[in-house]
């Protein structure tokens, strides 16, 4: 985002060689803890999952992602907390962040213990990720005002890399702001440092120590303490430094990008550059107008770029810098300028009220009376819109509806949840308070967060159908069971197998020609005896002798061929059997698999049980919501009551004042009217006493006194 | 741009503070309250986040069992010479699933992410898994890369990774078939 980039002093090349490092010495311990045990690293692959989704942009699928592989997993490994408290500060869940970061500062000591091997290089990159999550959580603090936490966030680094000290040195000044932190941890020499001191190379180190100081965020904030300490010379050499020294943002690791919302756009990144630049400048004008040499703010003023977010402010001051430069044509246009174009901006007020002061003072007294009424009319018609606002908004019931400017293309479903941008200015200057703003985005997250529950109570009502679906299946499975009775099937084919095994165990211990004959050769049999009783009976009567003789060698030969096939039938018929085996044991196995899933009914009536849980705690969830939401709207409201307050007395005060200052300019032309006609009376006394009428400026005066 | 002033806001936001500072004693009670109902809201977050986890799990435990869970991951080992467009995955000749990236999905794969490309569920048994990709490669010609896996499926979940991984040596890509030992 804006500061995170703006510390970075080393070079692009060092951070990303940095990540590179981070990236091996992970996988390399990620391959030898594999080694040791053959099963799949499963931490490193939920990290990746979640990886996929961080990498296209959707960090609540990737927290999703995380918060499963708590589930799975359990803990999760240093790395994959990491970036879980990456993913929870991206998403505003600062304590949790807090907490998942001391759990990765525990889960990196178990790791180390276990790891013996780990270099301290290894150790200066885990303590580098470190620093940058506590300083983006620190960042995140003071951007919410809370500035407790962002000391307390800041007091858990023990050291700082030297390329994050800029950064830290800058979150210790806003967040210790005006005092100073002494207990600045001293600067973590890393694996290049390092390298620098054993080689003695003193330039390296001395480069370190220019970066660090380079930084134009610290370099603002130097020179404003100078400011404060009125210092001017050496802070108007620093800013003049800073405005025309060109800054670029380097590039950031991994690890950066996940914990800040990086500024990766050229335009955007030109632009801070340019209004840091604008903000030195500004500022540098501002103490030429303390030290009362306004010719130099005049001058520096000159050239201030219309378009940048600082044009507000540097108006005013060339405007100012010009009335005493006695540029008084430039001064009014200026001061003109600036209350119409900034209608809603207390610093256009003032602008508006020394309009009219100058008007009067270098221009006639009438033209100041009608300057002055113009002003008037202006802080009459600021006030009415002011109090319209107050009445519309007083109305409002969702204030997040409230004057809210519609998303045109959206691309995402839910995209007006991402942001709320008012219509109205007067909301858009109350949403510059830090707080306020804080509030409304609190407000979309809650929305959010309902609409999410909401789903997952729908859900709910889903899996609850799923659940009795699979319970009805279920029963009628185990009816299925009970009405077939496969157990009692199962026992009679294996006394069936029992009877076969034995007759086979027999037929081959006592071998019988017949016992594996095939059909052909079983009805070869059966003719031969029925052929042998045919010539039993006609033997008496005819010589069967040749019929006997052929009978035999008939026998004899169907004999043989049988014998000859026996071994091999056996062996078929053991094979057979011991298929039947194996059928026979499968069967039971399924059988006792079907069994004891028939039996587990309390497993679903458990998932049932956790459903309710869940609908129930769902329910709670959004009810809570409700509540969190009403006391956040009231919260802003009143704040935004508070603003409305400051600003209808502010432009109160305005009015009355334009009024004084009227009122004085009408004075001073009623005593120039009462000199004149003492002038006049002097020299033509009689004359003009008769034909004295009543001057259009004193009608003027008269129709305005009546009106206050 | 509104992000690059932030810390100009801060600053003036800090300022202002210590200027005004008669309304301490009361910004700092609205503070605290503000800072309360922030507190609440990321707890309340939290606890939104965990019933998804719970009821996601429940989900998968009811549709997918791990006895006939069947997990399908897709990663790229940098993609030098191949560029993903979509890839094809059949078992036993029937397709169950396909996918077609874009940049943004292709990059999330080439930076180490993992694409959990298909949940399904398996019978006990063994299957023929074809994954078939299409993409491009170094010099921008349509190429398909394929590859054969058989597995069997028992009473545990199964996952299986489709690995594109570069050859530097044939300065091709291949598919590596992974499955996870869980």
């Amino acid at each position: 985002m804006y500061i995170r980039g703006s510390f970075f002093t080393k070079s692009c090349c060092l951070v990303l060689s940095l990540l590179l490092i981070t990236l091996l010495t992970t996988k390399a311990f990620a391959q030898s803890s594999s080694s040791k045990s053959d099963n799949t690293d499963l931490q490193e692959k939920l990290y990746r999952q979640a990886l996929f989704y961080y990498f296209q942009g959707d960090k609540d699928n990737a927290l999703v992602m995380m918060e499963r592989g708590h589930e799975k997993l359990g803990q999760l490994d240093s790395r994959s907390s990491l970036f879980e408290s990456g993913l929870q500060l991206s998403q505003g869940m600062l304590l949790q962040a807090h907490n998942t970061l001391i759990k990765f500062e525990s889960n990196l000591a178990k790791e180390t213990i276990k790891k013996q091997t780990v270099t301290v290089e290894q150790l200066a990159i885990t303590n580098e990720l470190l620093v940058v999550a506590l300083l983006t959580l620190t960042e995140r603090f003071l951007e919410q005002g809370e500035q407790a936490k962002a000391q307390h966030s800041l007091k858990q680094i023990n050291q700082v890399p030297s390329q994050y000290y800029a950064q830290y040195h800058l979150l210790n000044q806003l967040a210790f702001w005006p005092q100073s932190d002494e207990s600045l941890p001293l600067v973590l020499a890393n694996s290049s440092e390092q390298k620098a001191r054993s080689t003695a190379d003193e330039d390296l180190l001395a480069r370190y120590q220019i970066a660090k100081e380079k930084s134009p965020y610290i370099q603002l904030n130097n020179a404003l303490l100078l400011l404060e300490q009125n210092n001017t010379d050496a802070a108007g050499a620093l800013l003049t430094q800073i405005k025309s020294t060109p800054w670029h943002q380097p590039s950031l690791s991994f690890w950066q990008t996940l914990f800040a919302e990086t500024v990766t756009n050229l335009d955007e990144k030109t632009a801070e550059s340019q209004a840091i630049q604008d903000y030195a400048q500004l500022l540098l004008a501002q103490s030429y107008v303390k030290q009362q040499r306004f010719d130099l703010a005049y001058t520096e003023l000159k050239a201030f770029p219309s378009n940048g977010p600082y044009a507000e402010s540097a108006v005013f001051l060339f405007a100012f810098a010009a009335q005493n430069v006695q540029q008084y044509a430039v001064a009014n246009k200026l001061l003109t300028l600036h209350f119409r174009k900034y209608p809603f901006s207390p610093l256009a007020w003032q602008s508006a009220e020394l309009m009219a002061e100058q008007v009067s003072q270098q221009q006639s007294l009438a033209q100041g009376v009608s300057a002055y009424q113009k002003v008037e009319a202006y802080f009459k018609q600021r006030i009415k819109s002011l109090h319209d606002f107050q009445q519309a908004f007083s109305k409002a019931n969702n204030l997040l509806e409230f004057s809210a400017v519609e998303a045109k293309d959206s691309h995402f479903k839910n995209e007006s949840l991402v942001q709320y941008l008012p219509q109205s200015p007067w909301l858009q200057h109350a949403l510059l308070d830090s707080q306020l703003s804080s509030l409304y985005q609190g407000l979309l997250d809650i929305d959010e967060q309902i609409m999410q529950s909401q789903a997952l109570l729908e859900k709910t009502e889903w899996l609850a159908e799923i659940i009795s679906l699979n319970q009805a299946r279920k029963q009628r499975v185990v009816k299925q069971l009970q009405q077939q009775n496969y157990p009692e099937k199962i026992q009679a084919l294996q006394l069936k197998r029992n009877t076969l095994a034995k007759q086979l165990a027999e037929n081959v211990e006592q071998p019988l020609a017949a016992t594996f004959a095939d059909k052909t050769q079983l009805k070869w049999l059966q003719r031969i005896t029925r052929s042998e009783t045919a010539i039993a009976t006609i033997s008496p009567q005819k010589n069967t002798s040749d019929y006997q003789q052929r009978l035999t060698r008939l026998k004899g030969v169907l004999a043989w061929q049988m014998s000859e096939q026996h071994s091999d039938r056996a062996w078929q018929h053991q094979q057979q059997l011991k298929q039947v085996d194996s059928a026979i044991a499968g069967l039971t196995k399924r059988q006792n698999t079907v069994k004891q899933l028939s039996l587990s009914e309390a497993n679903l009536s458990a998932k049932m049980l956790k459903q309710t849980q869940s609908k129930v705690e769902l329910q709670q969830l959004i009810a809570k919501l409700t509540v969190l939401r009403k006391k956040m709207t009231a919260l802003a409201s009143s704040k935004v009551a508070l603003f409305i307050d400051e600003q209808s007395l502010l432009l109160n005060e305005h009015l009355l004042s334009t009024r004084r200052g009227m009122a004085k300019v009408l004075e001073k032309m009623s005593e120039v009217d009462r000199k004149m006609a003492i002038k006049l009376s002097s020299s033509k006394l009689a004359a003009s006493f008769d034909n004295r009428q009543p001057s259009p400026k004193n009608v003027n005066a008269l129709n305005l006194q009546g009106e206050q | 741009m509104k992000h690059g002033f932030k810390f100009l806001s801060i600053l003036v936001l800090i300022l202002s503070h210590c200027l005004v500072a008669q309304s301490q004693a009361t910004a700092a009670e609205k503070e605290q309250s503000s800072s309360e109902l922030n507190d609440e809201l990321a707890q309340l977050k939290q606890q939104v986040l965990q019933l998804n986890r719970e009821l996601f799990i429940l989900e998968e435990d009811l549709l997918f069992p791990a006895s006939t869970q069947l997990a399908l991951f897709v990663s790229v080992d940098t993609g030098r010479f191949f560029t993903l467009d979509s890839v094809e995955v059949k078992i036993n000749e029937r397709e169950i699933a396909g996918f077609l990236y874009t940049d943004k999905q292709r990059t999330a794969l080439e930076q180490g992410g993992i694409q959990k490309l298909y949940l399904g569920n398996l019978k006990l048994g063994e299957y023929q898994l074809t994954a078939i990709f299409t993409g491009t490669d170094d010099q921008g010609r349509l190429v398909k890369r394929a590859a054969n896996y058989q597995f069997e499926k028992d009473d545990e979940a199964i996952m299986i990774e489709l690995k594109l991984a570069d050859d530097s040596k044939t300065y091709r890509t291949q598919v590596v078939v992974d499955e996870w030992v869980l």
